[in-house]
Parts: C-alpha cells; structure tokens; sequence
C-alpha cells in the first residue's frame, strides 16, 4: 500500500524559474488497484509517480509504502525500489546489454536474485509480456520491433516481481497492433493482482485499464474516484482539457432515450445492452 | 536543490556588454588572457582585478554566480598555489615541520592564483554576455584567415555549434536514463570506485546510441532543408564595427599598458 500525505514539490526555488510542480497533494494506493493518472502536460503527472520510488525526495511531506517512510535512512532504497517498478516513457532508449535476458535480468540481479531464481524470474516476465517461446531471450534487445521492444522494457521491470508497476505513458509512440497487445497484457497483470498506476493522455485506454481515477491540473488533485464518476463529471473533463472518449459520448447520448443504460466501457457492452433491450 | 538552470552561461540583459560584436569580444577577452601572463607585477594585477570587476558589473551579472564559476578550477587553483607556496627555494619567512614558505614562493603563489582567477573572470564575462550563436559566429570570423590553407572553418564553426546546442539536451537525457537504471537497482552513488565505474555503462552506452540516433536524424533534416557541405551560405545576421567597439578596444588596449607601465611609477 502507498500514501502520499500533504506532498509538496518546488522546482527551482526562490528563483525566477520557480514553479509548483506538486501542491498539497494526499493519496493513498491500495492493493490490487489499477489506477490512472490524467491531466495536461506540465500538470505535475511524472514529478507524481517519480515520488513513488525515491526518485524525487517532496519538499514537505511525507510518501509511505507499507506505513514505512521511503524518505527515512533507515529504509532500504533498494526494497522500496524493488517494491515499485517504474516504467518511463519510451522505456526502450534504455537498453545497452546484449540479449534480451541480460536486460531483462538487469533490474532483479541488482537486488539480489542469483542463479535459477533469477533465470525463473526473467522467463516469467518474459512469458506475462507475451513472450511464449524462449529464443527471444538470446536475441538483441535493438533488433527487435518497435511493439517487442516496448514489451521486453515492461518485462525488464516486471522481472523485479513489483507490487506496484507503475507505467509513465506505456502506448506513446505504438501502432494499433501493440497497442492491443499491450492492453490485454497488462489487463492481465492486474488480474494476477499485480496493483497497476499509469500516466495516460488516451481516454480509450483509462477507460479500458483503469477502475480509478486520479486527475491533476496546474500540481493539484482535482478529481480522486471511479472511472465511471469521471467521466460524468463533464464541467471538470472541460476544465482539465480532456476529450471525452467515443463510447462515453455515445452511451450519455443514448441516455436520453434510454434512461436505464448502465455505464459501458467498449462499444461492446452497448450493443449487448440495445440487443438485450430489444430481445424484450 | 532542483537546479534546472546553470550558471556561467549566456544570461540576457540589456547590458553594453551584450551589444558588443561578437568577434571584438572574443579577440579582446583572448588578448587579455594571454596577456595576463606577462604582468609581473601586483598592482599590475590589482588594476586588472578592478578592471575585471568593472566588466562584471557591466555585464549585470550575479557576483555568486561569478564565484560559483571558480568552483570547477578550485581544486587546480589549491593545488597549484599550494605547491609553489611550499616547494619554491629561495629566503624562508616561516617554517613547520619539514616544511618551508619562501617570499619568492609567496610571491609566485599569488601571481598564479591572480592569473587563474582572473582568466576564469575575464572568460565568464565572455560567455556570460555572448550566446552561443554569436560565439560561433564570432569564433568562425576570427579563424576565417584560416581559409587560405583549405581549413574547413565554416564546418568547423558548424560542429561547434551544434555541439553546443546538444550539451542541454544531452544533460537532460543523461538525467533521464539515470532515473530509468535507478528505479532498477543501480546506486550511482554508492560502491567501491570499481562498482561505480560499472554501473555507468548502462548509462552511458544508451546516451551513446541515443545521440549517434539523433545526429541520423539532424543530418537528414540538415539535408531536406536543402544544406551541402562546402556550399557557400549567407548570414541571418550581419556583424558590423561599431563605435562602442572600438571603444572597448581602446579601453582593453589601454588597461594594458597601465598594467606594464605600473611597475614604473
């Protein structure tokens, strides 16, 4: 479990480049949670997730992952960072080993694992990002496709077997194909229980991922719950610059005919409404 | 703490000093420089100093951000003036242990101190009051006689430049593939020199391919944009001699020979 308890982070400060990255921010992640993380660019959403690990220390306030203070010196570094596995945003400009499992075995060999423990792990993350045969772990991590390579820097993290994987942006940059792909395994992640926070600008995809939702604008939470409750609230989607994903239009559309309609997340739970409707 | 902006580098005003051609300054700040290591006297020094203090003023920089320019010699400017304090031979003033402070090593100390000081302060006033566009603009001027033995100058200008445009973009990248390799385990800072010395590999091997990536790209929009080697270009903007110039000219010409003449006196 991670909270955030009245964060504040300042970039440059008493200069005249200051800005409030973060203000007064409080949050808590609970396990097995699959969380989105919505708002404009310069909101504050990567200088957020980079306080989950220790990357970024908060000016005021305090990040506590299982009631432990991250920040404190008597907290392992290492176990909070194994505990929370941060993907970047084109996570794939990190590579430098030579195949595939070396850079997938990276991450876990640096906290520790050794030997058949290491190799399990590597081949387990491997086969959760897709991969089911193993001769792509003596392959080049560069000569892979754009898609594959995504995936290999995802299994890089999940090798480490995080709690919480948090994804800064996991689609930018993939064609429809990865996208898919990346989709339906990391729906799978969650439903392995693995507690999932992302960074996202698509709305398809929040609606497709996420259960919660949490919104920032100018370094301030504005909105904290259901993805449902989001997308109701339209004079906040407006203000925070946000289009509202097709399905949702549609299904706010329908309501005024059908008042009963629940909310859908794919078009697909619209048709088998009209159709159940119809049957009748 | 989160530092995003650096110091010693170009800083906008409205300062006398930024209006300067660009060629002047650099001729100008090289001369003094070389030329500082002909005083050999210590008011010739103190003048200078002033003279130097002026410039800074004229430029409307922040005095700390001229300290904090000393701070990458700092170690070379201890130990240099260190050294020659302690192992000059000549009359000892005062002794400890085995070891002996001479006025000539006194003498020299400070000469070379002076000398260090006021090269990084005379060459913070250069890039504190030129941008980069104007220095290799500048920089291409001045080696443009370099021409008449086929010296690429123009190319030579070119890489500078471009260089100098990636140093930010590069820094950033650097932070951000740090960031990256942290969150899997690596401590850059912690481990014996010989662990620390390995965990930079997977930082720098993807700064490495990231920037060979991106000077394939430059080259092509280069191309597109209709740029060839060697082709003649013009100039966006123009370098003229004004009457400032040569009145700063007049200024630096004069300074030094006070700072000869001193000695004299």
């Amino acid at each position: 479990m991670l909270e955030l308890k009245n964060v504040f982070v300042t970039y440059d400060p008493n200069t005249i480049f200051m800005s409030n990255a973060l203000v007064d921010i409080s949050l808590m992640i609970k396990k097995n949670e699959s969380v989105g993380i919505v708002g404009r660019i310069g909101s504050g959403k990567s200088t957020l997730i980079q306080l989950f690990n220790g990357l970024i220390k908060p000016d005021n306030g305090i990040v506590l992952l299982d009631n432990d203070d991250i920040n404190s010196k008597q907290v392992d570094i290492r176990k909070v960072r194994k505990k929370v596995g941060i993907v970047f945003q084109y996570p794939e400009e990190q590579f430098f080993a030579e195949t595939v499992f070396a850079e997938v075995a990276f991450g876990p060999k640096n906290m520790g694992m050794r030997e058949t423990e290491l190799k399990d792990a590597v081949f387990s993350a491997l086969k959760d990002m897709g991969f089911s045969s193993e001769k792509i772990a003596q392959r080049s991590p560069f000569s892979l496709s754009g898609g594959e390579k995504r995936r290999v820097a995802i299994a890089s993290i999940i090798s480490m077997n995080p709690d919480i994987l948090v994804l800064d942006e996991p689609m930018a940059g993939m064609d429809f194909n990865g996208k898919e792909k990346l989709i339906k395994y990391i729906k799978n992640e969650i439903k392995n229980g693995r507690t999932v926070v992302f960074v996202t600008h698509n709305m398809e995809e929040l609606l497709e991922i996420a259960d919660r939702v949490i919104a920032l604008d100018g370094g301030k939470k504005v909105f904290d719950g259901s993805v449902r409750d989001f997308f109701s609230d339209e004079k906040l989607i407006e203000k925070i610059g946000i289009d509202i994903p097709s399905v949702v239009r549609m299904r706010n559309k329908l309501k005024k005919y059908y008042s009963d309609i629940p909310f859908c997340r794919t078009p697909m739970e619209i048709a088998s409404y009209l159709k159940k409707r119809y049957r009748h | 703490m989160r530092k995003r902006s650096f110091f010693g580098q170009y800083n906008f005003s409205d300062s006398l000093l930024c209006k300067l051609d660009p060629r002047v300054k650099i001729v100008l700040v090289f001369s003094i420089v070389v030329f500082l290591f002909f005083v050999k006297t210590i008011p010739g020094y103190m003048l200078l100093l002033l003279f130097s203090i002026f410039l800074i003023l004229l430029a409307k920089s922040k005095i700390s951000d001229v300290f904090r320019s000393l701070a990458p010699i700092l170690f070379l400017l201890l130990f240099t003036v260190l050294f020659q304090l302690f192992f000059t031979p000549g009359k000892v003033v005062y002794s400890f242990f085995f070891f002996k402070v001479t006025s000539e090593g006194i003498y020299l100390a400070t000469y070379i101190a002076m000398r260090l000081i006021l090269l990084s302060f005379f060459t913070f006033v250069l890039t504190a009051t030129t941008s980069n566009i104007e220095l290799t603009d500048g920089f291409e001027a001045v080696i443009s006689p370099l021409k008449i033995v086929r010296f690429p100058t123009e190319d030579v200008a070119l890489m500078i430049s471009i260089a100098m445009r990636f140093v930010p973009v590069l820094f950033e990248e650097a932070t951000r593939i740090m960031k990256a390799q942290t969150s899997r385990g690596v401590l850059f800072n912690k481990g014996s020199l010989m662990q620390r010395a390995r965990s930079f590999l997977p930082l720098l091997l993807p700064l490495l391919l990231n920037a060979f990536n991106r000077a394939d790209q430059l080259a092509i929009a280069m191309e597109a944009r209709g740029f060839v080697v060697g082709k003649a270009r013009t100039k966006y903007r123009e370098m003229r001699i004004k009457k400032i110039d040569l009145f700063f000219i007049f200024l630096f010409i004069l300074i030094m020979a006070a700072s000869i003449m001193v000695k004299r006196i």
